[in-house]
């Protein structure tokens, strides 16, 4: 039941009839893993929490850097030095404190299974193929949708991921060993901002069964061109994953 | 039958053998990232695929390298 406040607070998007009561109740009750807190989990989590999300598991074994703020904005200047769970949850419990948040300084590739576990859903916001094949092993395991995306300049992906019903990560891209090795990879903020917005609306859709899974489908952002366009997917028969769902 | 073909390779027309196989053009345009996404037609094409699948005339591809930065 929600309070006379948390009505007010929520009424823009109660409007929506695809929303209502009943849809902000279910945001209440849901938990969401936001594994990694660089650019895109930094959006993700802003929107979640401020969307009346009931609990955010946040992951992230970094402190914050100075290269980071052109694009991490749940930081400051002040937060130079701390580790990015502790400075993530401060200004997430500022910006909603009905919402629960639940920080783990952890890496997320040893910990996938753990953090995914008990989570309605997640937001794969991590910055490399292994966090990625992890995050998506555990997924594809526990059977809890992904909200995959990804950057790299000025280009971005989204593609959400029900497991079973959808492609997954190892189905687009298997893992044949021959991963490149870790490379810095440019980030402008803005176009972090597109996919971690198109992430957090996949993510309410999913938790409030509305509209349309991005499922089946590869997002492509070109913001140099301004050029959005979705390749079409499917499920991978020889997924050494998923195939046997 | 015709000895070639032309197809239109990330929007610009390229002349290739008939029945030339993904995997060729992968090679004839260096593209060493393995996690390349290849489009063929609006569709995805699985990694496993390449060897086999051929391209006819008037397809459209795309090499389209991968965003795992976060």
């Amino acid at each position: 039941m929600l309070s006379a406040e948390e009505k007010q607070r929520y009424a823009r998007q109660m409007w929506l009839p695809e929303i209502g009561e009943q849809g902000q109740e279910k945001l209440a009750a849901s938990r969401v893993l936001i594994a990694g807190l660089g650019g895109l989990g930094s959006l993700s989590a802003m929107y979640l929490a401020a969307a009346g999300v009931g609990a955010l598991r946040i992951a992230d074994k970094d402190v914050v850097s100075l290269s980071d703020l052109n694009r991490q904005i749940l930081y400051t200047e002040a937060d130079l030095g701390r580790i990015k769970t502790g400075a993530a949850a401060e200004r997430l419990h500022a910006l909603n404190g009905s919402c629960r948040i639940e920080p783990f300084q952890v890496d997320i590739c040893e910990m996938a299974a753990k953090l995914i576990k008990g989570c309605d859903l997640v937001i794969d916001a991590t910055d490399n193929v292994d966090a990625r094949r992890a995050l998506n092993r555990a997924a594809v395991g526990r059977g809890i949708p992904m909200v995959h995306g990804g950057i790299d300049g000025f280009s971005g992906t989204v593609t959400v991921i029900v497991p079973g019903k959808s492609a997954c990560f190892e189905c687009l891209f298997p893992d044949r060993g021959m991963a490149p090795g870790p490379r810095d990879i440019p980030a402008l903020g803005p176009v972090v901002g597109i996919v971690a917005s198109v992430q957090s609306t996949e993510a309410l859709k999913l938790l409030l069964t509305v509209g349309t899974p991005m499922t089946d489908q590869l997002l492509m952002i070109k913001a140099d061109s301004g050029d959005f366009h979705t390749v079409r997917t499917r499920r991978n028969p020889n997924c050494a994953l998923c195939a046997s769902l | 039958m015709k000895d070639s073909i032309q197809i239109i390779v990330n929007g610009m027309a390229e002349t290739v053998p008939a029945n030339y196989r993904i995997k060729d053009l992968i090679d004839r345009f260096g593209e060493k990232d393995p996690h390349l996404i290849v489009e063929h037609n609006g569709r995805f094409v699985f990694a496993q695929e390449y060897r086999t699948r051929s391209v006819s005339s008037g397809d459209r591809l795309e090499f389209i390298n991968p965003n795992f930065g976060g």
